[in-house]
């Protein structure tokens, strides 16, 4: 059975999408490598991150089954996926969507399949919605890690509003304190309150 | 960035000194990245060292990157 692999790069938020449906986000290179296998069991997808073993693999599912449903394959495939990775889970530094855009990518190349950028990204922000990892697809961050630079978008209508180009040499430092923060856990309620405000940040 | 990493740093209960410490040694942006709890700073090459240097006083890890510029891409393919 064919397989691929593929990497998408990290990401950082410029302005977060939580409160208002629109943000910006940078891209850093950080990365994730996702290697999909094709095997001939339908319905059966599993996977191992190398990075975590720990982790939860229900985002690898997900992925793998929107791309197979978007070529009705998923009564032809099953997939082994293997997934490694320099970015820390679970501390707001985008590893669920970098790990999305390579296990979406992968999985389109492996199928010697062909879509557009945003086709791959889109199946990977709805993949994880489905997988309940992100509150609103992070459509900025994965466009961010799909694309490099730096992106703004509306991530409710999933529309790329405009991109930069970053230039000159700039680090981007990450301090990561021990403790870990599941997105899907926190407090939308509390975030949406500050929107008036995000939406000075935005412009 | 700056801002932003504010709004939402005084909205979830994080502290801002962490930001802040990295602007005063340099950094040209810094705040909150996502829902946190880890915090982003741009910083030009030659303030690297006083960034890290701000945060060592803080428990935990420093991870450094570049700005990325380059697409996700395949790697291999395999049709075996």
């Amino acid at each position: 059975m064919s397989s691929a692999s593929a990497i998408a790069y990290g990401a950082s938020t410029v302005v977060n999408a939580i409160a208002t449906g629109k943000g910006a986000a940078l891209g850093v290179d950080l990365w994730t490598k996702a290697k999909v296998e094709l095997t001939g069991k339908p319905g059966i997808i599993e996977g191992t991150i190398l990075s975590d073993p720990g982790e939860d693999k229900n985002l690898i599912k997900s992925v793998i089954k929107r791309v197979l449903r978007r070529f009705r394959l998923e009564r032809e495939y099953g997939a082994f996926v293997e997934t490694d990775s320099n970015i820390p889970i679970a501390r707001g530094m985008k590893s669920s969507s970098v790990a999305a855009n390579a296990i979406s990518l992968a999985a389109v190349a492996a199928l010697g399949k062909k879509l557009s950028d945003l086709e791959v990204v889109k199946l990977g922000v709805e993949a994880a919605k489905d997988a309940g990892v992100t509150i609103t697809g992070a459509f900025d961050d994965a466009c961010a890690s799909y694309f490099g630079n730096i992106v703004v978008t509306d991530n409710i209508a999933q529309k790329v509003e405009r991109r930069f180009r970053v230039n000159g040499k700039y680090a981007v430092l990450f301090y990561a304190p021990p403790l870990k923060a599941y997105t899907a856990q926190s407090d939308v309620k509390r975030m949406k309150r500050v929107a008036p405000l995000v939406n000075v940040a935005y412009r | 960035m700056t801002f932003n990493g504010l709004i939402y740093s005084t909205a979830l209960g994080y502290d801002i000194k962490v930001a802040v410490d990295a602007l005063a040694a340099g950094a040209i942006a810094a705040g909150v990245s996502g829902k946190g709890p880890a915090v982003a700073a741009v910083v030009p090459e030659d303030s690297i060292a006083k960034v890290k240097e701000a945060w060592s006083a803080f428990e935990g890890e420093v991870i450094q990157a570049q700005v990325n510029r380059e697409k996700a891409y395949v790697v291999v393919t395999d049709d075996g």
